[in-house]
């Protein structure tokens, strides 16, 4: 499969946002006029992601690691747009600015990976390699503190339905290590 | 190390991957929670490395790190299902459970200090636990027999009780070897075998520096490190061997916490 449009468009709306970014960080004040330019990426990003959900296709494990990048920009994506939202009011900037700088070649990285699991140059064979950079990506929102809080994270999903997968990761830890015990 | 007491000054808690995971395997909401079922224990032990920060008495290499993450990451797709009724909802549920359990590891490690390791000092010792865990294993295949005193036992019994004298000291045989006897087919890791160089080697780098510690390695991994308990009792040959040769303390996390 292919991102098709929305991928050359999120890489689009990168460059834009970057342009933004170093004039605001010169300036060092922010500028709202970012909100759309996020809007418009974001929107972009949940493109690609119902594409991958919607795929048959794919083996299950390369579509998943996919799923998991694409999903943590989206997140990214939309505590960039609160923290922007609330600079004035939180004292946020230029921080904010800064910050989003420093984590949009991350963001850009990140979805080349994804790209490359999509269009099958990267396969679950290369899981370790993925899985490094899925790291990578969390570590930068979390440095420069655009990590979604969990609690945040979980509200958008039923309490059954994470429970129930909480119940199956325990399981499949005590599998993990009943393999090797 | 003079004192055989422990105390956070003269102690450090070297976290295991096994340790972290489970302390890190909780996804909690209004009406209850899920954990991993060495949570509890795990998370205390962490209560009291918090509770001494001060003394920087967790410690954390980059291995072990790096080995829960990769954990974490298996597991997760450990749980992938085909022919879910709803793909996108399964996924959603998924990428949110890694991140928060994630999320738990990263507030977990920040309490630890990261102790760099010497990988040129390492490779040597890597190279003598290799060998040590080796020697274990021959052991278990050779030596694990039954005494001259037992044979001279069922010899010496009636021919109605020998059955029931040679089942009760090959259970005592099975019981005390039996942690031994499980590395015959669970074979040490490469990753296992650095984290307990790596235990070493920081002992080592401590007691060089003129401050020597009580290495404790808090694990929950019962065929290379700590006490197998099984139903015949607890079998502690490993565990025991390493502390003789290297001075490191492997034990269960709650095990470790009553020693402070």
């Amino acid at each position: 499969m292919t991102v098709g449009n929305a991928g050359m468009s999120l890489q689009g709306n990168l460059a834009d946002m970057t342009t933004l970014l170093v004039g605001m960080e010169e300036a060092g004040k922010v500028d709202l006029a970012i909100i759309p330019k996020i809007d418009d990426a974001m929107s972009n990003v949940t493109a690609v992601q119902n594409r991958i959900t919607e795929d048959k296709g794919m083996e299950l494990k390369a579509n998943f690691l996919a799923y998991h990048i694409v999903r943590n920009i989206n997140l990214t994506l939309e505590k960039m747009r609160s923290r922007f939202v609330a600079a004035k009011e939180n004292h946020d900037n230029p921080i904010v600015a800064e910050d989003s700088l420093a984590l949009i070649p991350v963001l850009a990285e990140s979805f080349q990976v994804a790209e490359s699991i999509l269009n099958g140059k990267l396969t679950s064979v290369d899981e370790k390699k993925i899985v490094s950079s899925i790291m990578v990506l969390r570590e930068s929102m979390s440095s420069t503190s655009m990590l979604m809080s969990g609690e945040e994270e979980s509200k958008r999903v039923s309490e059954e339905g994470l429970a129930e997968e909480g119940k199956k990761l325990a399981i499949a830890v005590k599998d993990l290590y009943s393999e090797e015990q | 190390l003079q004192s055989k007491t422990y105390t956070p000054k003269n102690s450090k808690i070297l976290v295991e991957t096994s340790v972290l995971i489970a302390a890190s395997i909780r996804v909690s909401f209004p009406e209850g929670e899920i954990k991993d079922e060495f949570y509890y224990p795990s998370i205390e032990l962490f209560a009291l490395i918090r509770k001494n920060l001060s003394h920087r008495l967790g410690i954390i290499t980059q291995t072990v790190e790096q080995e829960a993450l990769k954990t974490l990451s298996s597991a997760v797709i450990g749980t992938l299902e085909k022919n879910v009724p709803d793909k996108a909802k399964d996924f959603e549920y998924k990428s949110t459970a890694w991140n928060r359990c994630e999320e738990n590891m990263r507030k977990l490690t920040n309490i630890l200090l990261r102790e760099p390791c010497d990988e040129e000092a390492l490779m040597e010792i890597n190279d003598e636990v290799y060998h040590m865990y080796k020697g274990l294993e021959a052991r278990a295949m050779n030596e694990v027999q039954l005494t001259d005193q037992a044979h001279r036992d069922i010899i010496a019994s009636s021919a109605k009780m020998r059955r029931a004298i040679f089942d009760a000291h090959f259970l005592i045989l099975r019981r005390d070897n039996a942690q031994l006897l499980r590395l015959k087919e669970h074979h040490a890791s490469p990753s296992d075998i650095k984290i307990l160089a790596e235990a070493i080697h920081l002992k080592r780098r401590y007691e060089d520096s003129g401050n020597p510690q009580h290495m404790l390695l808090a694990s929950t991994d019962s065929n290379n490190f700590v006490v197998y308990h099984s139903k015949y009792g607890p079998s502690r040959t490993v565990t025991d061997e390493i502390e003789h040769r290297y001075g490191v303390i492997c034990d269960w996390p709650a095990e470790i916490k009553k020693r402070f």
